[in-house]
This record gives structure tokens, sequence and C-alpha cells, in this order.
């Protein structure tokens, strides 16, 4: 029997790689593959899903049909350890974040960026194939000499976003939202080249000359200490630090509590491989305004407002034309819907297990 | 009566299309509108776009010298009053005690950083702005060159020479 095994640097449950490797593997277990996870460091929430790359070889011989489906997204030591298995190879590749968004933030996230890069670079002539989430991501892939490539966006389980908000977060915003004010929501690491402060910037806009009562939640963890500290020095110097709650890491139940109460999604992030949460904001029938850069209008489509000039006085703009026109936002929410049935697992899953197994016979 | 084929390929269009590129034109015309107002927030919208430079000056290409300096001119911006904020009301005023004991000490520091600072900025400065004059006399030298080879090759450096002296 043939076996698919996937190999990941970290393997965390609530990213949106770790969500997709999950599964991935279920996928493939019901399509009559064996299939497990192997990862270098392991999240604590998925401790029991994973192995330690490091004792592949003793769960799966070398006599065995095996194949390995790396997923990419930084360097890491674990793709030369995977090299030296000597076991068909493929990519599964998430996009690498451009260093240039950190080399003055975090130089030390950027060199591992630059390395990611490098380790690409060097391997994607010489692998099986590789599969992409998004076109920009199978574009890159191409331009490094990949011989062959397939398109197979992230898996996503939206009905896992069905489930009970957290009472007391959503108790809360909802008598926040009694008051009046535009609630606009991003989800998303803190990072540079996810652009938050273009959000803040174009959030003060808002406030000031539309509606001094909105409020913006910016949910996720920090990946750049600096940047997070200067996100939170740019409110205060615009005078809104009041209106804008920074929640760090939330748990499932607040990250539906936040979408259930928001207005308006928000996403001016510079590059991106695919970009799950403006999925989620659709899934919940937030309308997504979207600056189109990157993998972002792959993932978008017509589901949300693109824009193609991310001045605060213009997002300021788009985000108070939703508000006073309903019958624009309710065809943007139409919209929204149609486009996360694009990428129901329903739709998606057979393609990628589709994909997979052609492109697997062709590479035997 | 049509077959079941076309019905189907009916019913699969997007039911009234969003017009996006003209809502995107709009949504930018709005915006020109309001900066047109006269009680638009001039001062204020002013002060948002000065913040957005601090940022861009961050992502800007690593070989961008003058962003560089730039940004190193920002940096000697020391605080010397850290930040006290805490989730424990407690632990917050502590902080701020501890802050106000050693501030004659880290505000000497900090002055002494900032003068450093912008020392470090000033050789940045210099040293962009000779780079620049050597890049544009390498250019100049390099159209000469290939002015040079258009005409013919050595044969024509010698007459060129000549034409100069």
């Amino acid at each position: 029997m043939t076996e698919v095994h996937q190999f990941l640097s970290t393997f965390a449950g609530r990213d949106a790689i770790g969500m997709h490797t999950i599964q991935l593997r279920a996928l493939l277990r019901e399509a009559g593959f064996v299939s497990d996870i192997y990862a270098l460091d392991t999240h604590d929430d998925v401790r029991h899903d994973a192995y330690a790359a490091a004792t592949f070889r003793n769960r799966v011989p070398a006599d065995r049909d095996a194949w390995i489906l790396y997923h990419f997204s930084i360097g890491s030591s674990l793709l030369d350890t995977v090299r030296a298995l000597d076991v068909p190879l493929a990519l599964d590749y998430h996009n690498i974040t451009d260093a240039r968004f950190f080399w003055r933030w975090e130089p030390r996230a950027a060199a591992r960026m630059l390395e990611g890069r490098r380790q690409l670079a060097e391997i994607a002539p010489s692998v099986r194939f590789a599969l992409a989430d998004s076109p920009f991501n199978e574009q890159e892939l191409v331009e490094l000499g990949c011989k062959r490539t397939a398109v197979a966006p992230i898996l996503v389980d939206f009905a896992h976003y069905d489930s009970t908000p957290d009472a007391t977060l959503l108790a809360r915003r909802r008598r926040a939202r009694e008051g009046g004010g535009t609630d606009w929501l991003a989800v998303g690491r803190i990072a540079p080249n996810k652009c938050q402060h273009d959000i803040v910037l174009a959030f003060a806009a808002y406030r000031r000359i539309h509606d001094p009562r909105a409020r913006l939640t910016l949910i996720g963890g920090q990946s750049a200490g600096e940047y997070w500290r200067s996100l939170h020095r740019l409110a205060d110097d615009l005078g809104i630090a009041d209106a804008v709650t920074f929640t760090d890491v939330v748990s499932h139940a607040e990250l539906v509590a936040c979408f259930r109460t928001a207005d308006v999604y928000l996403c001016l992030s510079e590059h991106e491989g695919f970009n799950v949460p403006v999925l989620e904001a659709m899934h919940f029938d937030v309308p997504v305004v979207a600056y189109a850069a990157a993998a972002v209008p792959d993932t978008v489509g017509d589901g949300g407002l693109l824009l193609t000039d991310k001045d605060p006085l213009v997002v300021a703009s788009a985000v108070e034309r939703l508000r006073s026109d309903p019958s624009l936002r309710t065809r943007l929410v139409d919209a929204g819907r149609r486009r996360v049935e694009h990428f129901s697992i329903a739709r998606t899953g057979p393609q990628m297990i589709e994909s997979l197994t052609t492109l697997m016979k062709e590479s035997s | 009566m049509p077959a079941l084929a076309s019905y189907a390929v009916v019913n699969d269009r997007v039911p009234d299309p969003l017009p996006h590129d003209d809502v995107r034109a709009e949504i930018e015309a709005a915006a020109r509108e309001t900066a047109a107002r006269a009680d638009f927030p001039s001062a204020y919208m002013a002060q948002v776009r000065n913040e957005g430079e601090r940022f861009t000056l961050r992502t800007a290409d690593t070989d961008d010298i003058r962003a560089a300096v730039a940004l190193l001119e920002e940096q000697t911006n020391v605080h010397a009053l850290a930040p006290v904020d805490s989730r424990n009301r407690g632990v917050s005023t502590a902080k701020l005690v501890v802050r106000k004991a050693v501030f004659f000490a880290a505000n000497h520091l900090a002055e002494q950083m900032r003068a450093l600072g912008w020392a470090a900025a000033s050789v940045g400065e210099a040293a962009a702005e000779r780079i620049e004059q050597l890049e544009a006399r390498v250019r100049e030298l390099e159209a000469r060159v290939a002015s040079l080879d258009d005409r013919g090759g050595p044969s024509a450096t010698t007459s060129e020479g000549s034409s100069e002296s």
C-alpha cells in the first residue's frame, strides 16, 4: 500500500498550515493511503497528532512504497533531514515571506526567510512535483524551475467555525456595539508584511472623518516585537489607543465571537501566499476590504472589495461606502458566500487528492 | 424548450455580479471629494501620513541607503520613559515606581544615546552623499565607454582622445 507522509517544521493545530495538514491526512487516509504527520517542533495542542521527524525511519522502513509531502513556508534544517531519507519528495508550497519586510524589524526572522528562499531555489528543480496554495505561489515555483506543479488551495473546513462563541466576549462586544460605531476587524500575525500599520492609519482617518465611535480589533500574536511596539505607539500618537484593541493570540471561541460582532474585515497585507482569514470573514458574512497584493486577489476573487490604492483616505472611504450603502454590502456578502463555497472542503478536498494522485503517477 | 444543459448554464451564472471597477472608482472619487471639503482635517491627516512614513522606511529595499539613514535618524529619538502597562494593576504601579526611581540615570544614558545616534546618522549621511557622487561618476564613465564602443573601438578611442586634447 502506498504511503504519503507529511513533514513540516513547526506543527501548530490552530494555524492555517496546521489545520490544512490535519485535513489532508484525513483525506489521504480516506483515499486509501497510509498517512502520518512528522514535525520538528510540535505544539502541545496537536502533540498526539504528530511523530517526531527523527523517528520516521523507525516507523517507515526503506522498502516501503512511501512518499514525503513537505510543507514549505520557512527555512528549516528539517529539509536537509528529509532529503537524506532518500524517499520520493514533493512540496506543498505555502510561500515564504519576503525578507525585505523583516530586515529592519526582526533581522533574525529575515535571515530564516532568506534561508528558506535559498533552500527552495536549491530543491525546486529536483523535487518530483509541487503543490501550491495559489496561482501566485505556483508562479514562484515555476520560475524556480519546478517541473510539475498544480494549484491546490489550502484546506479549510468552514463547519469548524459554526461553533459556540465565547459568551463573555460576545456579550462585552455586543454591549460596546449598543453605543454605536463601526467595528473593524483584522486577523493574522502582527507582522510587517501584513501591514497592520496601514489598517491603523486608515482607521484613524475613518474615526476623524466618518465615525468617531468606530472601534478596531487586531487579532494575532506578535512575530516582530519592535513592530508590535511601534503599532501601539502609532495608535497612541494618533490619539486612538482607546479605540484599538490588540488581543494577541485568542481561543477559537473568542475568534468566533469577534467575527460575529464585526461590521467590516480589513486585509491590507502586501505579502500573502493564500490568506485564510479573509475567507473566514466571508463565512461570517462580514464584508471584506482588501488590498490587491501577492496572492490576496487569488483568494478574495470577486468576494470582497479589492483596492489598488491603500491610502488611508481611500480605505476609510471604502469602509464608509459599505456602511452607507446597504445594497452594496448585501451584494458583497452574497459574493463572499459564493467565494467560500468555491473554497469549501467538499470542492477543494477531492481536487487536492486528484492533483496529488495524478502527479504521483506522472512522477513515479 | 431549452435543453437541461442550458438551464444548468443559466443557473450557474453569478446573479447580478458586482461592478468592482466602478465601485472602486467611486470610492477613490469619494476620497478625493472628502479631501477637498472645507472641514477636511488637513493637519490631522498630515500627521497620519507622516506617521505612516516611519513604517515605510523600514520596508524600503535593503540597499536603499537614504532610507537606512532616515531610519537611523528616526531611531535616535530614544525614550527614557519605559512603558509601564501591565494587565496587573499592582505590577503597573511597581513599574511606575521603579521608572521614577531610576529616571535620572535612564535619562542621562538616553541623552548620550541620542547624541551617538545623531553622530552615526551624520556619518551615514556623508557616506550616502559620497556614494551617490561616485555612482553618478561611474554612470557617466560607463556612458562614455559605451559611446566610444559604438563609434568603433580602439581607433575611435584615439580619435576621441585627440579631439579632447
